[in-house]
């Protein structure tokens, strides 16, 4: 599974490996045990004849383990089932809901009925977890993520064909890639997956409220901006296509038309740019209502869901302000600066004097810049043949802008340290100021950089 | 909290009556002149202790050592002189081949097979049995692969991983 290497991208990319044996802290019986003894509510000697109780449900599945066959067994297969009977009794325990009869099943020492009870809870949960599945199959979102996809049709499905509520109770037997937006993590076995799918399947409910290619036009735009096969990112869909939504209501688009053209952009970069921290804290509050209004959400756990997520909105989005980089959160239908994924030149593979030739004379004939633009994609692969096609008088005016907005961001930076050699020669500079300070130079291309960077806000190099 | 290996010291506290239930066994065994005092019952259930400990061992009950007691107290080859030594070291045989053939041997299957190979290949020779039990566990691994991998095949595994023996 790829993970990538863009910190916004990996702020939501959560890789979840829910494997078998694995520690989760202390069980519910062990504090409550513990906590009994704390507060005198249970002796030293009811907790031993508590504990040796759960020994003899132990020795019982022992038996029923091996089949009969076996009054032995290693170490590890015994810790395996103790925790399974824990984890039951557990559910058992918690499902009394009152400490005080909880310490008194500890103080009689009623250890069988509590499990069976646990037991018989596990075993539910099982159940409908399978038919919660099911249904998830059905209202499945089909736009392509591979985590997604792969979590529903193998991951889970491991789950459900390998889970043993007696033996297995407390194990997650499966590798869930794709995050949800918010996860319980504290929880473990059948109850964890119960949990995650009611949630995958709720994110799904409000998904569903949204056409499935305006989904995949938000996720492409996610890979685009990231410069990543958008199918391979580990990413809730959910958040983006919530983020995708709420900015459409602030712009006062349709709800589900989620990326957005650059002046609709243009507009709401300057009113989200204009408000005060408190002004952006009111502004998220009532665009999450205007989410719920628009999409005609009822349901109350949903609403808390989306509710949940304002604070990580405002984070998020007073991050993109400060930095000056909500375009990596707005998500736009055409970005002309951003989200180039093929670049165009790499150093060291130079054009032949003669094909370079004939290269300027089929540019110099040719009038449209678009064919112009993919003759230099096709046959310019370095950065010098690409200075000397700038140099090389065979574009003109506008046509350089074209060119230029077809470069990725390193590359334009290539560029830049060119035109910028001599400001660059003690380090780093604030480009926004270079740009305004500088002189115009001799060549023509250079100017004409100089003023497509000014047109595209650069700030730093 | 208790551990399951806190299974095996647990026994310890009901030692008398597990002592007891050992010494029962001479009911059967002092008709062979194999006769065990309460000292050599508490030998035999302390080594079976620390086999348990150093193999990673909890076991449930003393029906293993019970039943070692009855299917070789009438071997010819155990003399009253090394009858504890040699319960001991069966014991020891036990557990050892039941890690080694990963429980997949059930505790009767194993002390048949133990007591075959004793009276009939082995003389009464414990090394030769220890030899003969690890050329046994092995090829009961082996033979446990292929059954797997056979019960796999009929379950449809090959074709779901695209290994189907007949394409």
């Amino acid at each position: 599974m790829e993970i990538s290497k863009n910190p916004e991208t990996n702020r939501m990319s959560k890789k979840i490996h829910k494997n078998t044996k694995e520690s989760k802290g202390e069980p519910f019986t062990l504090a409550l045990i513990k906590a009994g003894l704390r507060a005198g509510r249970v002796s030293k000697e009811e907790v031993e004849y508590f504990q040796l109780q759960i020994m003899d449900i132990l020795k019982d599945l022992i038996l029923r383990y091996t089949k009969g066959e076996s009054t032995s067994v290693k170490v590890d297969t015994a810790a395996d089932i103790l925790n399974s009977i824990i984890y039951s009794i557990d559910a058992g325990l918690q499902s009394i809901n009152d400490p005080d009869a909880a310490f008194q099943i500890i103080k009689n020492g009623a250890v069988w009925q509590v499990y069976d009870k646990g037991l018989a809870l596990v075993k539910a949960c099982f159940e409908e977890s399978k038919t919660l599945y099911r249904n998830l199959r059905k209202s499945r979102l089909r736009v392509g993520l591979e985590a997604y996809d792969l979590t529903i049709d193998e991951g889970l499905a491991i789950f459900f064909d390998k889970y043993g509520p007696v033996f297995e109770a407390h194990h997650t037997m499966a590798s869930i890639d794709y995050p949800l937006l918010f996860d319980d993590m504290s929880i473990q076995g059948v109850f964890y997956f119960k949990r995650y799918i009611e949630t995958l399947s709720m994110e799904n409910r409000f998904c569903k409220m949204v056409p499935e290619e305006e989904i995949k036009k938000v996720l492409m735009a996610h890979g685009r901006i990231h410069q990543m096969d958008y199918t391979k990112i580990l990413i809730n869909i959910f958040e983006l296509v919530l983020s995708a939504v709420f900015f459409a209501v602030l712009s006062e688009e349709n709800p589900v038309t989620l990326v957005m053209s650059d002046m609709k952009y243009r507009v709401l970069a300057t009113k989200l740019n204009s408000l005060s921290s408190v002004q952006l804290d009111m502004i998220i509050d009532e665009g999450l209502n205007m989410v719920m209004h628009a999409m005609g959400i009822n349901e109350k756990e949903l609403s808390d869901y989306i509710r949940k997520y304002k604070d990580t909105l405002k984070t998020r989005l007073a991050s993109a302000l400060a930095t000056d980089s909500l375009k990596n959160f707005v998500l736009m239908e055409d970005e002309p600066l951003f989200g180039k994924i093929k670049t165009i030149f790499t150093d060291g593979e130079r054009m032949s004097d003669v094909n370079f030739q004939k290269l300027i004379g089929r540019l110099i004939k040719e009038l449209d810049i678009t064919a112009k633009a993919s003759l230099i994609k096709s046959e310019v692969h370095s950065l010098e043949d690409f200075i000397d096609i700038l140099e090389g008088s065979c574009l003109f005016g506008s046509e350089y802008f074209y060119l230029f907005s077809q470069l990725s961001d390193p590359e334009l930076a290539l560029l830049a340290e060119v035109v910028f050699s001599d400001e660059m020669r003690n380090g780093p500079i604030d480009l926004s100021k270079s740009i305004s300070c500088k002189i115009l130079t001799s060549m023509e291309w250079q100017d004409q950089f100089i003023k497509f960077l000014a047109g595209a806000r650069y700030c730093q190099v | 909290m208790l551990l399951p290996t806190d299974f095996n010291s647990m026994n310890n506290i009901g030692q008398t009556r597990l002592i007891n239930e050992i010494l029962e066994m001479n009911k059967e065994s002092r008709e062979f002149n194999l006769v065990l005092t309460p000292r050599d019952a508490a030998s035999i259930l302390e080594a079976r202790n620390e086999f348990l400990q150093q193999l990673a061992r909890i076991e449930m009950s003393i029906d293993v050592s019970k039943s070692l007691i009855r299917n070789f107290c009438n071997s010819s080859f155990i003399t009253p002189e090394d009858y504890v030594a040699t319960l001991i070291e069966l014991h020891e045989i036990f557990y050892h081949i039941k890690n080694e053939t990963d429980d997949k041997i059930g505790d009767n299957e194993l002390i048949r097979v133990m007591k075959d190979y004793f009276e009939n290949s082995c003389g009464g020779s414990l090394e030769l049995l220890k030899s003969m039990l690890a050329s046994y566990s092995e090829e009961f691994r082996k033979t446990t692969v292929v059954h797997t991998l056979l019960k796999e095949d009929q379950n449809g595994d090959f074709k779901k991983s695209g290994n189907k023996p007949n394409e």
